[in-house]
């Protein structure tokens, strides 16, 4: 076979881009720290990397949305709390209200007492973090209970509730529909505003066969739904665990699609600049080679 | 008489030896020069002579009278060339491609994160943000920004595409230009070669010239070339002849409806079909690739567009404003509704209306994985990765046909090198072989004016 130095020249070229090449896509993985550096270099890894870097803002801002409603779901759940220890205590009032060994005088005392306990109530109906009523359903805005003069509640919330919006489509309420909690079945302001009256007529009767039982499952009403957005609020800070953990095996399964691998990357580098400085050496050695050397 | 044909002899081989010696110089001269096919002088002992002093009864023997160059013979493998022509039409055309389609990769830039990708995600993000914290105007703020990112980065590609397709056109152009000046070139070098042929020379630089040419047409169209009896060459290009003896066919570019552009024959104008090649890959890059793409990145914008605005029409602002479409048309080009540029109040991220109803802001972020008929079935993301992974994919197997045929190119070239190309060493060798011969017929001279000289002295 003939070899002419063409051939010769075309083959070292070819050999040294070849070599110069692989050095070259080596360091510029090194260099961005990147596995994949142009979309063609790995087609499905790119799609890959594309779906779980969205998933991963996605994580991040579920977590970040629950983040930032955290306070106004712990306020609302302390203010239910709080809600039930206002209603323990009136029925603890009057419980000792019925008991028949009471002054009509003593009993016009608990009766003010009443009335502070239910100012009380009013002002956890109307607990408000930053800009936002937490009883107002959706019209968070809006200052959900206001009391006339007769001592009768009126709601101006709607049914409705702020949800905070997760990327899996799922929802966790952060205000709540505040006549379902006070004035449901049982009007809680106007069980107090009986339970006034009552006081106040010396209406013992009324006291122990109306008014306690009212202020039982009004009781019942409130620790029904604290019980069930309790849990949720509970359920809050697992979540945003999970997502941490999510957001931590999202960038776990992206690493490896997405990053160079450094100690490869160095080895691939040493060994093709090796190879790339024999190719040279050879080329050196054997282009100038010929006949013309070893004429005299 | 027998001293003088020694003596014409050794002239003869002196005269045969030195043109070789100007064959083997210029090889030499020409071992670097890629298109150079190598020549040899082809000695042929000379028509002898009878001789008396040879006669044995009635016949006549036969005495040499020397060495002729015959030829000066060009060395190709005909059958190599049109095997390496159809190599170049390949690799031109894998090549074309994959420059466009690697320029494509870059404008989509995925993965990183400033791509569309990411854009799209951080803008559906900002509205199940704005769903959480529908009474925040710093949130509705973010929706509009992330809108008008998503936006420009859409018409960013959408202009950038556009600027690509001139770029096509213009080469497109260009290379036809290209063409028919080659084709001119043929045809004049046909003309050359029958004349020189005619005349009994042996035309190689010529017919090196055409091969040279002949490789340039085939980079940009595939051909077929048949050489004639007299030394012409008919190009055929897919049955259409181009060239043949002196006259030669032009091409002209016309541009298809949507801007892809067409090469057909001036004279009768028919569409040239373009095989493979610089021509062929720029009209597929244009039509396939650029075309598609746009198209495909308008869809996914259109279905955006409209799918936000069905939703965000149904919602209430919050200063209770309803039907207000998120994005409008200007122009044909999307663009967030100014009405709520200047009042983000104006959002519909509820749906009853109340305040604290982000129920239309979840819906819409929503939209981000949700399966849309006007994209078959697929999400506005999901077509979105489609594209790029069916860039990508394609620009893969681009550069893997590429490295394959280069490859496969390389070898070609390598064997024609080993037939037509130089080697020095061999000239060199062949350079003291003809010195040897040249010095050894000078020494015959000199011994015949020896014998001569001695004859005439002794006389």
């Amino acid at each position: 076979m003939r070899v002419t130095p063409m051939i010769l020249a075309r083959q070292a070229v070819h050999f040294i881009n070849q070599n110069a090449d692989v050095i070259n896509r080596s360091l510029e993985r090194l260099g961005t720290g990147r596995r994949i550096n142009r979309a063609y270099e790995d087609p499905p890894g790119t799609v890959l990397s594309m779906r779980l870097q969205s998933d991963i803002t996605s994580v991040e801002g579920d977590y970040r949305r629950l983040e930032q409603a955290l306070p106004y779901i712990q306020a609302a759940d302390t203010a239910l709390q709080q809600a039930i220890s206002v209603l323990q205590r009136a029925r603890e009032l009057v419980l000792m209200a019925s008991n028949d060994t009471l002054t009509a005088d003593q009993r016009s005392a608990i009766a003010n007492e009443m009335v502070g306990l239910r100012d009380e109530l009013l002002q956890i109906a109307n607990t408000k973090v930053g800009d936002r009523f937490l009883f107002a359903g959706s019209a968070i805005l809006t200052k959900p209970f206001a009391i006339d003069a007769d001592g009768n509640a009126t709601y101006q919330g709607d049914s409705d509730q702020l949800f905070v919006a997760l990327s899996n489509g799922e929802r966790v309420a952060v205000t709540l529909d505040g006549r379902q909690i006070f004035q449901g079945t049982e009007d809680l302001f106007a069980v107090f505003k009986d339970a006034i009256a009552s006081l106040r007529s010396d209406d013992v009767n009324a006291l122990r066969e109306q008014i306690l039982p009212r202020l039982d499952a009004a009781l019942n009403q409130v620790l029904r739904v604290s019980a069930i957005y309790g849990a949720q609020a509970n359920r809050v800070e697992r979540t945003m665990s999970t997502f941490l953990t999510q957001e931590t095996s999202l960038r776990m399964a992206l690493s490896p699609v997405l990053d160079a691998d450094i100690a490869e990357e160095v080895t691939t580098y040493q060994l093709r600049q090796t190879t790339l400085q024999a190719t040279l050496f050879a080329v050196s050695r054997i282009l100038p080679t010929s006949l013309l050397e070893f004429m005299a | 008489m027998s001293l003088s044909v020694t003596l014409q002899a050794a002239l003869q081989s002196l005269l045969a030896h030195q043109t070789a010696l100007a064959v083997a110089a210029q090889n030499i001269a020409n071992a670097q020069n890629p298109d150079y096919s190598r020549q040899v002088a082809r000695l042929k002992a000379s028509i002898p002579v009878p001789d008396p002093s040879l006669s044995e009864g009635m016949a006549w023997g036969q005495l040499g009278t020397g060495v002729t160059v015959t030829e000066i013979s060009r060395q190709y493998d005909a059958l190599l060339l049109t095997a390496l022509r159809m190599s170049f039409s390949r690799v031109a055309h894998q090549r074309t491609l994959l420059n466009g389609l690697e320029r494509l990769n870059a404008m989509l830039s995925e993965p990183s994160e400033s791509s569309l990708n990411t854009l799209l995600a951080q803008f559906f993000e900002a509205w199940r943000d704005l769903a959480s914290n529908p009474e925040n105007i710093g949130n509705r703020a973010i929706v509009l920004e992330r809108a008008k990112l998503v936006l420009s980065r859409f018409q960013n590609l959408k202009s950038q595409l556009e600027h690509e397709k001139v770029l096509v056109r213009l080469q497109f152009e260009t290379e036809v230009e290209q063409l028919n000046i080659w084709l001119e070139h043929v045809a004049r070098l046909n003309e050359q070669i029958v004349a020189a042929k005619t005349a009994g020379l042996q035309p190689n630089d010529l017919l090196d010239e055409r091969d040279a040419v002949l490789r340039q047409i085939s980079e940009r169209l595939n051909i077929h070339v048949f050489e004639q009896p007299n030394g012409s060459v008919i190009v055929t290009a897919n049955g259409h002849e181009l060239v043949s003896a002196a006259r030669f066919r032009s091409v002209k570019v016309v541009f298809a409806e949507d801007g892809t552009p067409n090469a057909v024959l001036s004279d009768t104008g028919d569409t040239l079909p373009l095989g493979e090649g610089i021509l062929a890959a720029l009209r597929e890059f244009s039509q396939q690739v650029i075309q598609t793409v746009g198209n495909q990145l308008k869809a996914i914008l259109d279905n955006l567009a409209q799918a936000i605005n069905a939703l965000h029409q149904s919602g209430y602002g919050l200063d209770g404003s309803t039907g207000e479409p998120f994005f409008v048309l200007v122009n044909g080009e999307w663009q967030v509704n100014p009405t709520l540029l200047n009042d983000p109040r104006k959002i519909a991220a509820s749906a009853t209306g109340s305040v604290g109803n982000g129920e239309v802001a979840a819906a819409i972020a929503r939209l981000a994985e949700e399966p849309i008929d006007g994209l078959n079935g697929q999400s506005i993301l999901s077509a979105y990765r489609n594209l790029v992974a069916t860039v990508a994919a394609r620009t893969q197997g681009v550069q893997n046909a590429y490295d394959a045929f280069s490859e496969v190119h390389r070898f070609l070239q390598n064997r024609r090198d080993m037939v037509s190309g130089v080697s020095i060493d061999e000239e060199l060798v062949d350079l003291m072989r003809f010195q040897q011969a040249y010095l050894a017929a000078a020494r015959v001279i000199q011994v015949v004016d020896n014998l001569i000289s001695d004859l005439l002295n002794r006389l």
